[in-house]
């Protein structure tokens, strides 16, 4: 395969992999959006992929969202191939509890402030969001500031709802 | 200076500070106590919010969404089939070398599908055969319009790729008519990946990998890639493309749904497709017998066996 594109795959697949699963919660999805994405590298061959790659992919997260209910109508006759659901093991289920929950929070921030987090979690320099994002770079830290606030107060709010009610 | 704000100091706890502003932020955080508060204060959400984000992790089987109830509109069997063709594909057509000159506003999804009907191999019903021509039409219809217009400007496409010249496969082997020489030597030039994979190994990429850890790694990883290009010469398995192994295997093929395949290689009639994984290949090893064909998946020891049964599930 082109080298350019084994290339963008070793380097950025895992991550970006990893960063559409936290925004969307849905694995199987965050595959198709980063094969969709490489492809789209493969034709448009950015000079600085990083923040290319990652724009791209959110762009499709949004994308998707929009036009989600026109599109499952049309790709319902394909569910059956999908892979079978398999649960997750019991040791699994703590863990995959609080993944839901802090993506319960997430989703309480608007999708700059979010998507400005998973991007932080992917080491992006504060240069590199902002060019993902459309953002100033002098705006990144006030944005992080704020989500990394309202991140953690939703979390917690959640877990004392959860301490109240049990 | 003023009491700075909250992006400020989020900033300095990112290392993000410009180098000339940050005298002024330290010296005004030297006096003023308060500030030094709501630093501390910054520092506790930071460490909090990133620990949180990282909880999210990804399952390692298809399928565990954390939200059962969200509906997954996907053909995923049938694209990523194509996929994974098309970029076999791609290079065996000398389709690296013209995508220099594609135009930008050429959607990615066209180019990719010209290749995916290429590869699609004479055998009748062979297995791709029956597969790609969907892949092409109502699964990724929707999508690719609005986010290749969507693109952020900083894509550079109209631009010569002049920087990416040299290490380019497209370089020097335009003239190729037939893809198949092309295919071998981008194959069979394992000085060019060991020096990606080094150099990938080498930049700390982001799950915070402590640095000295990630050069220790670079270093296992590139002796693990010269043993494992060792093993490959010794077996005098060759590079094929994947019309030549699906011709190989009697007109069909069988992949790990889901995967891009690293490799393509060949033996007589056996056919082995290598995936990049953590720690060395997953080697998808398949060989016709009879009217049956068998697959054989094997991984590195960094695989744990749930993993590769579950891999095994999504050979179609």
């Amino acid at each position: 395969m082109s080298q350019f594109l084994a290339d963008l795959f070793v380097r950025y697949h895992e991550s970006l992999v990893r960063v559409v699963y936290r925004r969307t919660g849905d694995r199987d999805r965050a595959e198709d959006i980063a094969q969709e994405v490489f492809a789209r590298a493969a034709a448009a061959r950015p000079r600085n992929p990083r923040p290319w790659l990652f724009a791209v992919a959110l762009n499709l997260v949004r994308e998707e969202g929009r036009t989600a209910a026109r599109r499952g109508r049309l790709l319902e006759l394909y569910r059956a191939e999908g892979p079978s659901h398999t649960a997750p093991p019991d040791a699994g289920l703590e863990r995959e509890e609080r993944a839901t929950r802090v993506r319960a929070a997430l989703d309480t921030l608007t999708g700059r402030d979010r998507e400005a987090l998973l991007l932080k979690a992917e080491g992006f320099s504060y240069d590199e969001i902002a060019r993902a994002l459309g953002l100033a770079r002098g705006a990144v830290g006030t944005t992080l500031a704020r989500a990394r606030k309202r991140l953690v107060e939703a979390y917690r709010t959640d877990e004392e709802r959860q301490h109240a009610a049990s | 200076m003023q009491h700075p704000d909250d992006g400020t100091l989020h900033a300095l706890l990112d290392g993000e500070i410009p180098s000339g502003e940050l005298p002024a932020v330290q010296a005004h955080l030297d006096r003023c106590d308060a500030c030094r508060a709501r630093l501390d204060e910054a520092r506790a959400f930071a460490a909090e919010a990133d620990g949180l984000i990282v909880a999210i992790e990804v399952p390692d089987a298809p399928g565990v969404a954390a939200r059962p109830a969200a509906p997954r509109p996907t053909a995923r069997p049938v694209r990523s089939l194509a996929w994974a063709a098309s970029l076999v594909a791609a290079v065996a057509l000398g389709w690296a070398a013209r995508g220099l000159r594609v135009a930008p506003a050429d959607p990615a999804s066209s180019t990719v599908q010209l290749a995916v009907e290429d590869a699609v191999p004479p055998a009748p019903a062979s297995r791709p055969a029956e597969q790609a021509p969907p892949a092409g039409a109502p699964p990724t219809g929707p999508v690719p319009e609005a986010g290749a217009t969507r693109a952020p400007a900083a894509s550079p496409a109209p631009v010569a790729r002049d920087d990416q010249a040299p290490s380019d496969a497209a370089g020097g082997r335009l003239p190729g008519p037939a893809g198949t020489t092309a295919e071998r030597e981008t194959a069979a030039t394992p000085p060019a990946v060991v020096s990606t994979r080094q150099a990938l190994a080498a930049e700390p990429e982001p799950a915070g990998a402590v640095p000295l850890r990630a050069r220790a790694a670079a270093v296992e990883e590139a002796k693990a890639l010269e043993r494992r290009e060792a093993a490959d010469a010794d077996a005098a398995f060759g590079p094929v493309t994947l019309e030549e192994a699906v011709r190989r295997l009697g007109g069909t093929i069988r992949l790990v749904d889901g995967l891009l395949p690293r490799r393509v290689e060949a033996m007589g009639p056996v056919v082995r497709v290598r995936y990049p994984a953590a720690g060395g290949d997953l080697v998808l090893e398949l060989r016709r017998e009879g009217d049956t064909l068998r697959a054989t998946l094997t991984g590195p020891p960094t695989i744990g066996a749930d993993s590769l049964a579950r891999l095994r599930e999504r050979i179609r």
